[in-house]
């Protein structure tokens, strides 16, 4: 009937337009501009069923005006977030369950435990540590100051009185499937010119992409300046400049 | 409506999902212990160790007896740069391959030839025996993987012993047994011992070569201070 010529007119048009948001506005749109269409064919004397008739013509091919228009509306499917999302959540499950039952990614991270202040333990001196590098993927950096520590009834066997100097050290690396480097069984820590001297590595924090911790070594109560060295299994050598000048005072 | 509003308002529900997916994936990938290609692993094995990336030599599969829901299955790779040869452990995660985490956050070691031994893996498990009167009574036993390898063509055996040592020096107790030559290369030797029941003590083990007339031609252990004064 040509009460609905309009409203099949707009309906055709639309039905090329994929996104919903671009229906509804072009519907509106297009509604409006031929109402006042018809309007101005009616104010001149124009029956209304052939105003109607001609204001539909003159806006041409629905299917080619919907095409048009529907390149003014980005669509998207809708089936796309609602199928992302339901991965999403299938995804977080599994792992959940991986994490679960295996517990490794908690393991790539270690929070420093409550320390309860060290009972009698005497600083001798402080100082600066400097050097580090890179060994392979990982590198190392001093970070704080370096502690000479006494140990009370420690001495080697030519009766020189030992003391345990301690040097904070910030371990980094970009890849983060790597975990921290192997620095227990290794042994790879010695000092330049001490060779009765040893070390080893304590963790204090660990991250996914860092582990800080101090290099804990065995020296000579008197030690005034140390280079400290880290060896990998390649061959490579990392120094770590440590000068004590300043003794704590009781 | 401006027209980037309203691609962003059509497009921005399925570019945050896929965000959101893209991100649950990697936390996947993490949480699984970053599953690579097999020779990726390796080599990322090699970083944590501070190794350089060697090439493979011979690999092999071992399953040990499976308890308490886990079942140590895992893929030694022997790997070497020309001078020092390692042992890496990892294990598949189909496709893919994930370093496997063996017992006491066992570190790897380069060594040099003509021979080395390692301790590859262990698994304790419980075994039941009964007594006269009836009650059941549980006790502990342990599976040792051992790899011994070679470059000198004069070892023809190579014995092992691996256990829990109650005191140094004695060696009664302790799993013993001859390891066997590795279907995939050549101078590997691999076995399983089992200890049975397992006492508290000190970790211990120990890997002797032999030519084919009987003579002692090499040996390494975990703690020499520990097999002082034994044959």
């Amino acid at each position: 009937m040509a009460l609905f010529v309009l409203e099949r007119y707009c309906d055709a048009v639309c039905a090329h337009i994929r996104s919903k948001a671009g229906r509804r506005e072009t519907y509106r749109e297009l509604r409006d501009h031929l109402d006042d269409h018809v309007q101005a064919l009616t104010d001149r004397g124009i029956p209304l069923d052939v105003a109607r008739e001609r204001a539909v013509a003159a806006m041409g091919d629905p299917a080619e005006v919907g095409k048009a228009l529907d390149k003014l509306y980005p669509y998207c499917p809708p089936a796309l977030p609602a199928a992302c999302t339901v991965l999403t959540v299938a995804v977080l499950l599994a792992a959940w369950s991986f994490q679960m039952r295996d517990e490794r990614l908690s393991e790539r991270f270690l929070w420093p435990d409550y320390r309860s202040p060290s009972q009698g333990e005497v600083l001798l001196s402080t100082g600066t540590a400097r050097g580090g590098g890179k060994l392979g993927p990982y590198t190392f950096t001093p970070a704080g100051t370096a502690e000479l520590v006494e140990r009370p009834d420690a001495v080697r066997e030519d009766g020189t009185p030992l003391a345990q100097l301690r040097v904070p050290l910030t371990i980094t690396w970009a890849q983060p499937w790597l975990d921290e480097p192997e620095l227990y069984d290794n042994a790879p820590f010695a000092v330049e010119g001490d060779p009765e001297a040893y070390g080893y590595w304590s963790t204090d924090t660990l991250t996914p992409l860092s582990a800080t911790g101090e290099l804990l070594f065995t020296v000579a109560e008197d030690v005034q300046s140390d280079t400290l060295l880290i060896h990998d299994q390649t061959g490579n050598t990392l120094r770590i400049s440590v000068i004590l000048p300043r003794e704590v005072t009781p | 409506m401006n027209y980037r509003l309203r691609v962003l308002k059509a497009w921005g529900p399925a570019v945050l999902s896929a965000l959101l997916l893209v991100f649950s994936l990697f936390l996947l990938w993490a949480v699984t212990d970053f599953p690579l290609p097999r020779e990726a692993t390796l080599r990322r094995l090699e970083d944590q160790a501070l190794l350089p990336h060697g090439t493979t030599l011979a690999s092999g599969t071992v399953e040990l007896e499976p308890f308490a829901e886990k079942t140590p299955r895992f893929t030694w790779t022997l790997r070497g740069d020309g001078e020092q040869t390692w042992v890496l452990l990892t294990e598949a995660f189909s496709p893919l391959s994930r370093p496997y985490p063996s017992y006491g956050y066992r570190s790897v070691q380069a060594k040099s030839t003509p021979f080395w031994g390692e301790l590859l893996e262990l698994q304790s498990f419980s075994v039941f025996s009964s007594i006269s009167d009836g009650a059941p009574e549980t006790d502990w036993a342990t599976q040792f993987c051992l790899l011994a390898y070679t470059d000198d063509p004069a070892v023809a055996r190579v014995e092992a012993w691996a256990g829990w040592q109650e005191e140094p020096g004695k060696l009664d107790g302790l799993a013993a047994g001859t390891l066997t030559p590795a279907e995939d290369g050549e101078g590997i030797w691999t076995g399983i011992l089992t200890q049975n029941p397992s006492p508290s003590g000190s970790l211990v083990w120990r890997v002797r070569a032999y030519d084919a007339a009987g003579n002692l031609l090499y040996e390494d252990c975990s703690n020499p201070e520990r097999f002082v004064s034994l044959p």
